[in-house]
């Protein structure tokens, strides 16, 4: 058992809190319980509220606690872990899903701002394969993420889900070039310049997962894991990726499903199941269950995929009304 | 061929006529009446049975689209209506004053038809300024333990209607 607590956190924020705990010990893979204790595993800091809160964190950590920055706004990068105001199920899950891996987003990635005694954060990191640009995108340095191909230009801002681009190319045709470079970047001045030009997106990290995954599961997943899909993604995933939908169905069993399952029942790609999982995971919708290695998958029987009744419906849903 | 039935329910004005008529092959039979209580605001008629539509797949099988009246008191009408049918698609019209009340409303009066099947939320009209987030929705659901299918969709088009049927097989083939 994993024990919370919180500091500085409005009397609301707190019910919430214990509130949202109480209901999750069936999501996470460890059980979490509230305490009123300064010796708990990970406590909860409401950095809006508290003056003194670069010296609380410290504090905590030197005992070797988890600290998680709660706060509006962009990161302020005291921590490695942060939940974005208001205080949200799917990300309360997520992070304490990262705490119990023991994997910190930062691991073999930027260091924190926070981080005195290290080198200071690179203004840009760049990748030649994207599915590493993933590891690093939850990390307190990464705000904005650059994307070059074929003379055009996309700039990312991870903080706000919107993005720039320079020319009329589809976001998620860039997305799925084969020729295009990647950069992540902390450069504090591209917000302002870019500023009157963004353009909204909130599925965003759904498709950075999507596309940008090349078969390979983010580092702090593990590939027999078993994983609930918390939330269906929005319409714009199931038309740009069809396959989403039978990946939703099968991620949202009551049990959830590892990705061997959810393959064995779809007959979707193991890339595309990948890319889904990234996506999912980013977007903070993906709850995480332990792996056990020595479980090589719950075998389900492959289904038959004749011409069944819902593959006929399907067939006759994409075909256009006379 | 056995009959295949999907139900589409929701409140008054949710937009289960327009639905059926925006995916239906064959012009919707509609029972409709002129509104004479406090919806005769809202909209001019209301459906009072049932509305049907239908779709034919390649080995001439049909698909049976059953909505049913949105107000209360035809309460009767929505058993009789999923008797027998595959799923349910539940539109939600957050143009009303409590939308997240009416999709607990809807989740709990087809409780037992959707323990045995299968559903899927529609989200209409959610440009309004007091719309709900879909978080809210999701939230909603979260008390029921389990995660459906919810999508913001504009419902006079035949494209949004085919997204929340395919959502709503694809949970009935690869959720149960």
């Amino acid at each position: 058992m994993k024990t919370l607590s919180s500091k500085g956190l409005t009397e609301k924020d707190l019910l919430v809190l214990k509130s949202l705990v109480d209901l999750m010990m069936s999501r996470t893979s460890d059980t979490w319980e509230y305490a009123e204790s300064d010796n708990c595993d990970a406590v909860i800091i409401d950095t809006d509220n508290l003056e003194n809160s670069t010296a609380i964190i410290d504090e905590i950590e030197a005992r070797h606690a988890i600290a998680i920055e709660y706060s509006t706004g962009a990161s302020a990068g005291k921590t490695h872990f942060r939940i974005k105001k208001p205080l949200r199920a799917a990300d309360l899950i997520a992070v304490f899903n990262s705490v119990e891996a023991g994997l910190a987003p930062r691991n073999g990635a930027q260091p924190s701002a926070a981080d005195n005694d290290k080198p200071p954060a690179q203004p840009g990191i760049s990748s030649g394969r994207d599915s590493g640009i993933l590891d690093l995108l939850n990390g307190p340095d990464s705000r904005f993420l650059i994307i070059t191909a074929n003379n055009c230009e996309c700039v990312i801002d991870l903080t706000n889900d919107r993005y720039q681009i320079t020319s009329d190319v589809a976001f998620d045709e860039l997305l799925r070039s084969s020729e295009k470079s990647i950069t992540l970047s902390t450069a504090s001045g591209l917000q302002e310049s870019f500023e009157p030009s963004w353009q909204s997106a909130p599925s965003l990290r759904w498709k950075l997962g999507i596309f940008l995954s090349e078969g390979e599961l983010i580092k702090t997943l593990h590939s027999k894991s078993r994983f609930k899909l918390l939330r269906w993604p929005p319409s714009d995933i199931p038309r740009a990726m069809p396959t989403a939908m039978a990946l939703s169905a099968s991620l949202s069993r009551k049990s959830g499903a590892t990705i061997e399952e959810a393959l064995s029942a779809t007959n979707v790609s193991t890339e595309e199941a990948i890319g889904f999982v990234n996506g999912a995971y980013l977007s903070g919708v993906l709850s995480v269950r332990a792996f056990n290695l020595d479980d090589h998958g719950q075998k389900t029987a492959k289904a038959e995929h004749t011409k069944g009744l819902f593959d006929k419906i399907r067939d006759r849903l994409k075909r256009k009304p006379k | 061929m056995s009959e295949v039935k999907l139900i589409i329910t929701g409140p008054p004005g949710a937009g289960k006529t327009t639905a059926i008529a925006a995916i239906s092959e064959t012009p919707p039979v509609r029972t409709d009446t002129r509104t004479t209580d406090d919806l005769s605001s809202v909209k001019e008629e209301t459906t009072v049975a049932m509305d049907f539509g239908e779709l034919t797949l390649d080995d001439g099988q049909k698909i049976f689209l059953y909505g049913t009246p949105g107000q209360k008191r035809f309460e009767f009408m929505w058993k009789i209506l999923v008797e027998g049918g595959l799923g349910l698609i539940i539109l939600v019209d957050c143009s009303r004053p409590e939308p997240v009340n009416d999709l607990k409303i809807y989740l709990e009066n087809f409780s037992d038809f959707i323990e045995k099947t299968g559903v899927v939320v529609g989200i209409t009209r959610t440009d309004g300024v007091n719309a709900p987030e879909i978080s809210e929705f999701y939230e909603c659901l979260e008390s029921t333990g389990r995660i459906f299918p919810m999508f913001e969709v504009d419902i006079r088009e035949r494209e949004d209607v085919a997204l929340l049927i395919d959502a709503l097989v694809s949970a009935l083939e690869f959720s149960q």
